[in-house]
């Protein structure tokens, strides 16, 4: 249990790594605000040792990587946004 | 050549000057990014992990790297607040009277771009928030202005207006901040207040 909680951490922890570092590289401005909008619900969200945030990490990783990937030809990238919003707030939830 | 990077508390620090070796390993900690700069210029940008830098290229087999080079660890994740205040905006009220306004607050900013806060700050050896507050006071004390006389000209009871007039301090700042490398979070307004000091010390706010 507390390995699982720390692994949890840590995943987050680069998560918030990796947020950053496509907000860096983001140039549209309102992508960029929600990009930091999801930096710090995730930095405020309480540790938790469910087993479920492995599944979402896989996937908010994935995401991103998309995204940083396809933003730079100016693809609308809303719909990423979203998804990844609604997987940190499910990640809240747990 | 392997080097562990430390993290830092103050947004920039130079962490290493000097001869550098072909191929050098950095190992980054998570929330950092290292900069690498060679002849006065960004050369690349590790981010959290291990990275090469330096790289040989062609000149396979070599190790030694005569260039003077730097290397600067960025806190990217770590949220920095500066408290700002301006007084004496000298503004005219609808009866003709003159009057001072004045504000104070704060703003809260993170590193968006690395690269382009050193360039800005002329690589120093620290960049401490000291440094940032400094170099943005006047861009920031004039969008006050700018925003508060907006308001009292608007007609409006600047007490009152705090959230419009940050609103529009923000839409100044976030392109400005933008150039420097840095993603304004929030800008907050403490206290405002307008005085008339053609009647004494008569409080209009």
């Amino acid at each position: 249990m507390k390995k699982r909680l720390e692994a949890n951490r840590e995943s987050a922890a680069k998560i918030i790594s990796l947020l950053s570092r496509v907000r860096g590289e983001c140039t549209d401005m309102a992508a960029k605000r929600r990009l930091r909008a999801l930096e710090e619900k995730l930095a405020i969200a309480s540790p938790s040792d469910s087993e479920e945030i492995a599944f979402i990490d896989e996937e908010l990783v994935k995401r991103l990587t998309e995204f940083a990937a396809i933003a730079e030809n100016g693809v609308l990238t809303t719909r990423y946004l979203d998804r990844m919003e609604d997987l940190i707030t499910r990640r809240r939830t747990l | 050549m392997r080097l562990s990077v430390s993290a830092t508390e103050d947004v920039a620090r130079r962490i290493y000057d000097g001869a550098l070796g072909y191929n050098t390993v950095l190992d980054v900690p998570t929330g950092m990014e290292a900069v690498h700069v060679k002849g006065g210029a960004v050369c690349s940008v590790v981010r959290e992990g291990v990275g090469k830098i330096n790289l040989a290229g062609a000149l396979k087999g070599m190790t030694k790297c005569r260039d003077i080079q730097q290397i600067y660890v960025v806190n990217r994740c770590k949220q920095f607040e500066v408290l700002w205040g301006t007084g004496g905006i000298p503004f005219t009220a609808k009866d003709g009277a003159a009057g001072s306004a004045g504000a104070n607050g704060s703003y809260t900013f993170v590193v968006d771009n690395a690269s382009a806060l050193l360039r800005k700050f002329g690589y120093a050896e620290v960049i401490t928030v000291t440094d940032v507050k400094a170099m943005l006071k006047p861009i920031v004390t004039s969008a006050v202005k700018q925003s508060v006389l907006a308001a009292i000209n608007g007609g409006y009871n600047i007490g009152a207006h705090t959230d419009g007039i940050c609103r529009e301090l923000r839409e100044k700042l976030e392109k400005e901040f933008d150039g420097f490398g840095l993603f304004l979070d929030a800008v907050r307004i403490e206290e405002i207040s307008d005085v008339l000091g053609g009647n004494g010390s008569e409080e209009t706010a």
